[in-house]
């Protein structure tokens, strides 16, 4: 029950934001949701599942590019990013089948060259994509500064909430169990009649849909993507961590994780640009070696109990 | 004859990709553990070499040794005390914990060698060597015989001495080397001391083949990575193998397809391998 | 028709036969011992027959149809439940939700509420209700192997393949097992017991077969087995079978 609490507030919290007429703090609030869209998604295969994918950015990046070469065609922008989802899920499914018959770091591995095989492809087809020159997304000039900044925030947080219910729908289904299953024996499971290979498939396929959609409205908010951009490691690296932070396994923890990570990252670029990364970096270790169930377990590893996963 | 001169120039490349990969794919091997930190210490070695030239006038393949010393002890360290304590945990817990230490050496780089690139250039010369038609630069030609030359000495190692084969028998089989008195943690420290030792020395030669900065790290690791699938993980052998592969497809790939293509090419024959021979030629079925 | 139909079933590994050219069938109701040496390939054959791996040659057929390649899952559906030899229960749940999967998934008609609902009858079946609600990691290895069973059982099979069930089990615990496989026969289903222990194969089983280098070596009642000369030797080896036969 708490979990359903905490999101509320979530959603609610960042709804606020456009309130404070603040474009700045709507900038921040828009990635927030972005990222928390791509955490809750890496969720799906990666902590629920089991299989530790990096192929995030490689959704994104679809997303991004199917999504805004319909906008230069005109394509509505409702429209764009339905059709990037649509695509994605597809491309997952055909992509999943095949890799998701490796396990560990052969799968992370294997998704994380998706990502870079992507990126070649996309700077290779300069005639679809722009090539290494980039594409230009058509803005709608009518609207002003602020109209537009909401625009895109609502937008990223109505696909926030859709990912959120669809995430949390996913835990407490038939498909939840089977994936919670696979993910702590998948022999086992597979000896009482889970279809391994079905549900693996349907996570992955889930798990690149919200990500691909985020990338279209991302390509549309920005009105120019190149391929280092979108297929960028650590779009693929970051969502990892924010689940980290909150929990693997957690679909609010991931979104919460995702909050935090941002809000961080804000604080430190603008007091430490130049060490930025570095404390990231530190923040990553740390977590890793002392928290590795997420802050969530801060208050059992102060006392000196054992974290149950 | 141009056909004889991409070979040369594949194999070339080919050994110093071999010797890129070997000690990534030593710890890939034995420890489990997927070492992102492996192209930043390539990296680091060639700033190593770099700065030893210009101070001392120290030529690349003899800051090798002082670099492969020094990272050992580095490498050593950070096995014993950071990456140990997640050895026995998924998968995802050590490649997070390397990639946030990667994160950490990437901006100590930017910070003191900022990001543009420096090349190091000999002074004098050395030119370049013909044989017929075919023409090799001599600096390359070194670079690729100490590359194999180091990658050889890890061979043996590995064979010959009482710690490489403790090593490969922790690799073959943990259980039975713990029963045999052998001490895990220990040899995982060695190993990985050893892995970036290769690293950084790799780094020492490629400062005279490639332009150095520190996102050069990231096309180095992406190399180590095919070289291991390909070959196979954990075997010097195999990563010679996939190395010498990986160089004659490169360079015979951007012959007939144009270089923007070898990256893709690359890339798309590790997920081939991935998907259909996981295992690489030569390795045999090692950890998930 | 038989309803468990094995013919040439075999299996190499590179130039090796695991299995090799195994012909039998298993009726309803009977309680069959698989015994042979270490390596034999007995857990190789169960393997076999419910698609974990693929056959290299040979046929089995159940209940009259022919699988051709079926995975682990599709043989769940069946009917055909098996164990494993290392026990490897859903650790992060409690011992209703894994009784709860195996019924959610071998069947339809199940909600993950109702599951957990028809979970309890299952679970008290094999004396584990006292620990219903403990995560399975929390559980003694002779617990661990009832609630296997419990998952077996709730596949509602027509035939129970157990690996080693009473391996790590004291004399009270496995007694307790044999009888909660007999009343499981006694209800139709056949239990195939992989098993090293004499006793127990000797006590419950009605039919024994034997298994050595992946090949059928004998099969009939406990007490022809035990004075078949070709199992003898399997066992103990030549030497002592000359010996007995007073060479």
């Amino acid at each position: 029950m708490s979990k359903y609490i905490i999101l509320g507030v979530v959603l609610v919290g960042l709804a606020a934001a456009p309130l404070t007429g603040d474009t700045y703090l709507m900038r921040m609030a828009t990635l927030a949701c972005m990222y928390a869209v791509m955490a809750a998604s890496w969720n799906l295969i990666g902590g629920l599942t089991g299989y530790p994918s990096f192929g995030t950015a490689a959704f994104f990046g679809l997303g991004a590019y199917t999504s805004g070469i319909l906008a230069t065609l005109d394509v509505a922008l409702p429209i764009s990013i339905a059709v990037a989802g649509v695509v994605a899920f597809v491309v997952a499914a055909i992509i999943g089948f095949i890799l998701l018959r490796l396990k560990g770091h052969y799968f992370a591995i294997a998704t994380l060259a998706c990502v870079e095989l992507l990126r070649e492809i996309a700077n290779s087809a300069t005639d679809l994509t722009g090539g290494g020159m980039g594409l230009n997304i058509p803005r709608n000039a009518d609207l002003g500064i602020f109209a537009e900044a909401s625009l895109f925030f609502f937008a990223m947080w109505g696909l926030l909430a859709l990912t959120a219910l669809v995430c949390l729908m996913v835990e407490r289904s038939k498909i939840g169990f089977a994936l919670a299953c696979i993910r702590q024996a998948e022999g086992a499971a597979e000896m009482i009649g889970v279809n391994s290979t079905l549900y693996k498939t349907l996570a992955f396929a889930l798990s690149g849909v919200f990500v691909a959609m985020a990338g279209g409205v991302y390509a549309s908010w920005v009105h120019y993507i190149e391929p280092g951009d979108v297929f960028d490691i650590l779009l693929t690296i970051k969502p990892v961590v924010m689940a980290l932070i909150g929990g693997v396994g957690s679909t609010v923890g991931a979104i919460v994780g995702a909050i935090v990570y941002i809000a961080a990252e804000e604080v430190i670029w603008r007091n430490y640009l130049d060490f930025s990364s570095g404390i990231i970096g530190l923040t990553v270790v740390g977590l890793v070696l002392f928290l590795p169930h997420g802050l969530g377990s801060l208050h059992l590893r102060l006392r000196g109990k054992a974290v149950t996963p | 004859m141009i056909f004889v001169q991409i070979l040369v120039n594949g194999l070339v490349l080919g050994s110093l990709y071999a010797c890129i990969a070997a000690g990534f794919s030593l710890v890939w091997g034995v420890l489990n553990v997927i070492n992102l930190m492996h192209g930043s210490f390539i990296v680091l070695g060639a700033y190593l070499a770099l700065g030893l030239y210009l101070s001392i006038g120290l030529a690349p393949w003899w800051s090798l040794a002082v670099a492969a010393v020094l990272f050992f002890g580095i490498g050593y360290l950070i096995q014993r005390f950071l990456i140990n304590r997640v050895i026995a945990a998924p998968v995802l817990l050590s490649l997070t914990l390397t990639f946030g230490l990667d994160l950490i050496i990437q901006n100590a780089m930017l910070y003191f060698f900022k990001a543009d690139y420096r090349s190091l250039k000999l002074d004098p010369a050395l030119g370049s060597l013909a044989f017929g038609s075919v023409v090799v630069p001599v600096d390359r030609l070194i670079a690729m015989i100490f590359a194999l030359l180091l990658t050889l000495a890890l061979y043996i190692v590995l064979r010959k001495s009482r710690v490489g084969r403790a090593i490969v028998a922790v690799r073959v089989d943990q259980g039975a080397a713990r029963l045999l008195g052998v001490n895990i943690p220990s040899i995982y420290a060695i190993a990985f001391g050893i892995g970036t030792a290769m690293a950084a020395s790799a780094g020492t030669l490629l400062a005279l083949t490639f332009p150095i900065a520190p996102v050069a790290s990231y096309a180095f690791l992406g190399k180590a990575f095919v070289v291991c699938v390909l070959g196979g993980l954990g075997s010097v052998p195999g990563a010679v193998l996939g190395g010498l592969l990986l160089g004659l497809v490169e360079t015979f790939g951007a012959y007939a397809l144009g270089p923007e293509f070898a990256v893709m090419l690359s890339f798309g024959l590790l997920i081939l391998f991935l998907v259909v021979r996981p295992q690489g030629i030569l390795g045999r079925w090692g950890f998930e | 028709m038989s309803m468990l139909e094995l013919h040439g079933v075999s299996r190499s590994f590179g130039g090796l036969a695991a299995v090799d050219n195994v012909t039998t069938t298993f009726e309803p109701g009977r309680i069959v011992g698989l015994i042979g040496p270490n390596g034999a390939g007995k857990t190789t054959l169960v393997n076999l027959i419910t698609g974990v791996i693929p056959l290299s040659s040979g046929e089995v057929r159940f209940n009259g149809q022919s699988l051709k390649r079926i995975k682990p899952y599709h043989a769940a559906h069946l009917g055909m439940a098996r164990t494993f030899q290392i026990v490897q229960p859903f650790n992060q749940m409690d011992v209703v939700d894994n009784v709860a999967a195996a019924l959610l998934f071998s069947q339809g008609g199940h909600s993950p509420a109702s599951a957990r609902a028809a979970a309890l009858p299952i679970i008290e079946r094999v004396g584990l209700t006292p620990s219903a609600h403990k995560s399975a990691a929390a559980l003694t290895l002779a617990m661990r192997k009832r609630l296997e069973l419990a998952k077996a059982i709730a596949i509602r099979p027509k035939i129970v393949f157990l690996d080693e069930v009473n391996a790590g089990l004291n004399s009270a615990e496995i007694d307790q097992a044999s009888r909660l496989i007999r009343e499981l026969a006694d209800e139709g289903i056949t239990i195939v017991l992989i098993e090293h222990l004499m006793k127990v194969v000797m006590s419950i089983c009605s039919r024994v077969i034997v298994l050595q280098q992946g090949r059928l070596i004998a099969d009939g009642s406990p007490q022809d087995i035990a004075r078949d000369p070709a199992v003898i030797e399997a066992y103990l080896g030549k030497k002592y079978l000359d010996k007995r036969q007073g060479q």
